[in-house]
């Protein structure tokens, strides 16, 4: 058992178990856990899978920048979406533009017909999340496991991260639930579009300032735009008036 | 000239920036990594998928 491996596996990897429960976190918010949680599971079958067909092979199999695009441009879509609605909702555009009969219609049909769509959503996007990250550990541990020849610590430092990650996520539980849904649905858009940003760039070659830090700092960026965004959008004085 | 530029604008709005927006800003950005590193790129397509979310929401400020 060699320590420094396993503390290095363990700071490596938690980054990726976090980024994971962020994704994961975003798509309970949106289909409730079911989905979420079937997601998850899924991609953890999937990977398990892989690992199982491929071994170390998949360090030279795997097309890790076109699947870190495609995972990314999924995500853009889907944070786009949330991000624009929220944004229209939060400034009273949405609202202004629909009269109130169509409005309670379109409620109606949504109601009857989002149960289908936002499970599919959050299944859609936990998926995605967990796959993308559980490839990015297995990386992390065949790679400094095998170049130190100690794979047995550097699968500890993974389980011990995923472990503290997942206390960290049953924690979050309760808290998250108090946030209004619009709230939520504006910071879940955000998530997304940053993460997307972030994973789509890396796939395409961009090197990101001090790599994962660049997340928080997009978070920041798309948080900035999007408050702005409301605030050019909010009705005019001679608007309400109307 | 003007209408032109109207229909292309119309293309990315509503529900088409979402899929149009970030595929131009990333095959943008792709084209550019291929010939220059640097830590710009990622400022860059932050700036494109914001101006797609910026275009697509113009529409609503306008109609007001």
């Amino acid at each position: 058992m060699n320590v420094v491996v396993v503390l290095a596996v363990f700071a490596a990897s938690g980054v990726e178990f976090v980024e994971a429960l962020t994704i994961f976190l975003a798509a309970r918010s949106v289909g409730g856990w079911r989905p979420a949680i079937w997601g998850t599971v899924v991609a953890l079958v999937a990977l398990a899978a892989l690992v199982a067909a491929f071994g170390y092979a998949i360090l030279a199999l795997f097309p890790i920048g076109i699947f870190r695009a495609l995972v990314g441009l999924i995500l853009l879509f889907f944070g786009l979406k949330w991000l624009r609605k929220a944004v229209l909702r939060s400034s009273g555009r949405k609202a202004l533009h629909d009269e109130a009969l169509i409005y309670e219609r379109e409620l109606q049909q949504l109601r009857s017909a989002t149960g289908q769509n936002t499970d599919s959503l959050a299944f859609a996007t936990a998926f995605n999340g967990v796959l993308l990250e559980g490839i990015e550990v297995i990386f992390i541990v065949l790679t400094l496991g095998a170049n130190a020849g100690l794979l047995q610590s550097a699968i500890l430092g993974a389980a011990i991260a995923f472990v503290v990650v997942a206390v960290a996520g049953v924690l979050l539980r309760t808290p998250l639930s108090r946030v209004p849904e619009n709230t939520l649905k504006w910071i879940v858009g955000i998530m997304l579009t940053a993460f997307g940003t972030f994973w789509a760039g890396e796939g395409i070659g961009v090197h990101w300032w001090q790599q994962d830090v660049s997340i928080i700092v997009l978070i920041v960026l798309y948080a900035l735009a999007s408050l702005a965004l409301r605030r050019w959008l909010a009705p005019r004085p001679q608007e309400r008036a109307a | 000239m003007r209408k032109v530029w109207e229909v292309i604008l119309d293309l990315i709005y509503e529900d088409a920036f979402q899929f149009l927006g970030p595929i131009v800003a990333l095959f943008v950005v792709w084209l550019l990594a291929k010939t220059t590193q640097t830590a710009w790129l990622g400022v860059l397509l932050f700036a494109l998928i914001a101006l797609a979310l910026y275009l697509s929401l113009r529409r609503e400020h306008k109609g007001a």
